[in-house]
């Protein structure tokens, strides 16, 4: 599987290997680390690049919401008022939870399955080498798919529901999480393994206590870069076809013009997405602090 | 060429102990590509219980070949290995086994590697805990239970590798150049240690090594194979008194003749060897 190993390298490079800190708290990282302030200084630093950063948004909102109307149609661009409107319309009339409730439980359900099909898959394949070697070609023609190509297909065949979205996401979740584990279980050191036969340990003891924990670097690597995936993917199956969800608000407001509308669930999108990028960066911190 | 009758060649001695390992008319080898490389023919060699044993030959003569075969986890060409006079089990877990590379999970606290395999012989906790805590003041690593093995030294992971060896009390340590990738002064400390801890556990010990002296200084014999294919070239009784005190060793005559001789022998084959 000389091709699948290739390609699983790109994605290894950003294994978490060291500590990366949050691309928000960079700068000020940086700077203090370069030019040591004492404590109020510090303080002093943060507090206005955050100030500087606010004031940045404002002043785009301001530009933006005179531009509208008065050097661009306002059916282009809408404007921050309008677009805050229609964000209010959908949060006091509690529309939003629904289209919430089905975009986040199509991405939840479709990591799931997608990363635990993946974990498994990858094991398997990863320790039996002829039927990795008899499979390949098949596993890398459907990875090579825009798995995106995939929507209308499922929506035929499961429906415009939740689990037509859940596939979806659940294929484009597999694959990151198969490649990724399958890699890990290759690289496994196979010295480790003899080490631990002749200690006498068997079959069970080289899977939990040798493959793996040596893989799960890997598959957390897989996990991280699934999960932005995951949205992908459940908004793509709604924007094709569905009745709820933030993918369908998406399409809708376009589909009708409103400008404003489809600006608003953009937004909502960017939040949800900023969110994710979040819990990820977080949850490397946590990790790259225990290895 | 039989050469065991040089002047300096002390007479073999004949050791009352049992057989542990037999290598019979051992051969193998290997396949690469279309060509087939024999890096071993016809080697006879038996190792007795409680015997510290080193074996010296030029570099590709299938030394770390030996050491698998008798872990049992690479099978003979031809030929037979023989474990307590019955054919080798695959894997051999009566043995211990110390590569070049430390092989610690990287993963696994200094507690937790040297606890592996008494996790996975199903040891009671209560004895793990005990024996664990003895081997680690035994290599001297008391204070480093919980670094991982990224943050110790390359001597101190070797001390783990022994204790992690040493605590399920193997009846053979086969040890592969275990000292090989350390600086002159470590080495020189791990063997003495490696010395002491034979000597308290009386186990048998097989010694891979590249390097004469160190052979000489630890082993009660050393075993020089021919270059590919190899056999046993000369099998040297090491009479030098024990407990050797390493550091002083160099000093005395004997030590320098032996290995003055294992030279002129080895040296032989060393062109030889890189021929092939």
């Amino acid at each position: 599987m000389k091709k699948v190993a290739d390609m699983i390298d790109v994605q290894a490079v950003k294994a978490p290997t060291h500590p990366v800190t949050a691309t928000s708290g960079e700068s000020e990282e940086t700077v203090w680390l370069d030019t040591p302030r004492s404590g109020r200084d510090r303080w002093l630093h943060i507090g206005a690049i955050q100030f500087g950063r606010l004031g940045m948004v404002a002043v785009l909102l301001a530009v933006w919401q005179v531009a509208s109307g008065r050097w661009v149609d306002e059916f282009w661009i809408s404007k921050p008022s309008a677009i805050w409107d229609v964000l209010w319309g959908w949060i006091s009339r509690g529309e939003i939870l629904t289209h919430l409730e089905a975009t986040l439980t199509e991405m939840a359900l479709g990591l799931f399955f997608g990363a635990l099909g993946g974990v498994v898959f990858g094991f398997v394949l990863g320790r039996v080498k002829w039927l990795a070697e008899l499979i390949d070609p098949l596993v890398t023609a459907v990875y090579s798919l825009p798995k995106i190509a995939l929507a209308p297909l499922f929506i035929l065949w499961f429906g415009v529901d939740l689990l037509s979205k859940v596939v979806l996401t659940a294929v484009v979740c597999f694959f990151l999480v198969f490649y990724n584990t399958y890699a890990g279980v290759r690289a496994v050191d196979d010295d480790l393994v003899d080490v631990v036969r002749v200690m006498g340990g068997q079959r069970s003891d080289l899977l939990l206590k040798v493959v793996l924990p040596s893989s799960a670097t890997w598959i957390y690597t897989g996990l991280r870069l699934a999960v932005p995936y995951a949205l992908i993917g459940a908004v793509v199956g709604e924007i094709v076809a569905s009745n709820k969800g933030l993918g369908y608000l998406l399409a809708h407001a376009a589909g009708t013009f409103n400008t404003s509308a489809t600006f608003a669930a953009l937004f909502i999108l960017m939040i949800i997405a900023t969110f994710l990028n979040f819990l990820v960066d977080w949850s490397e911190k946590i990790t790259s602090r225990r290895q | 060429m039989p050469n065991a009758s040089t002047a300096m060649a002390p007479q073999a001695v004949q050791s009352m102990a049992q057989p542990k390992v037999e290598f019979q008319r051992l051969g193998k080898r290997f396949h690469r590509g279309s060509e087939a490389v024999t890096v071993m023919e016809g080697l006879d060699l038996t190792i007795r219980e409680g015997e510290f044993v080193c074996v010296v030959g030029p570099s590709g003569c299938g030394k770390s070949t030996l050491l698998n075969m008798s872990a049992g986890l690479m099978r003979a060409s031809a030929g037979k290995v023989l474990y307590d006079g019955a054919p080798v089990p695959e894997p051999n877990t009566k043995v211990g086994y110390i590569t070049q590379k430390d092989n610690l999970m990287p993963w696994r606290t200094v507690k937790a590697n040297i606890e592996l395999p008494l996790q996975i012989r199903g040891a009671a906790k209560a004895e793990r805990e005990q024996r664990v805590k003895e081997m680690i003041q035994l290599v001297g690593l008391a204070g480093f239970e919980k670094a991982l093995p990224s943050e110790l030294s390359g001597g101190m992971r070797k001390r783990v590798t022994l204790a992690r060896t040493l605590v399920y009390q193997p009846e053979v340590i086969f040890a592969d150049e275990p000292f090989g990738a350390l600086d002159a002064q470590l080495r020189a400390i791990m063997q003495q240690e490696l010395l002491r801890i034979w000597s308290a556990s009386k186990s048998t010990v097989v010694f891979i090594t590249h390097d004469i002296s160190e052979a000489v200084a630890l082993g009660d014999r050393v075993v020089v194979l021919s270059a590919r294919p190899s056999r046993v070239k000369v099998d040297v009784p090491i009479d030098l008194p024990r407990p050797r005190d390493l550091s002083k060793l160099r000093f005395q005559k004997r030590f320098n003749e032996l290995n003055e001789y294992l030279w002129s022998v080895l040296a032989e084959d060393l062109n030889a060897g890189d021929e092939v």
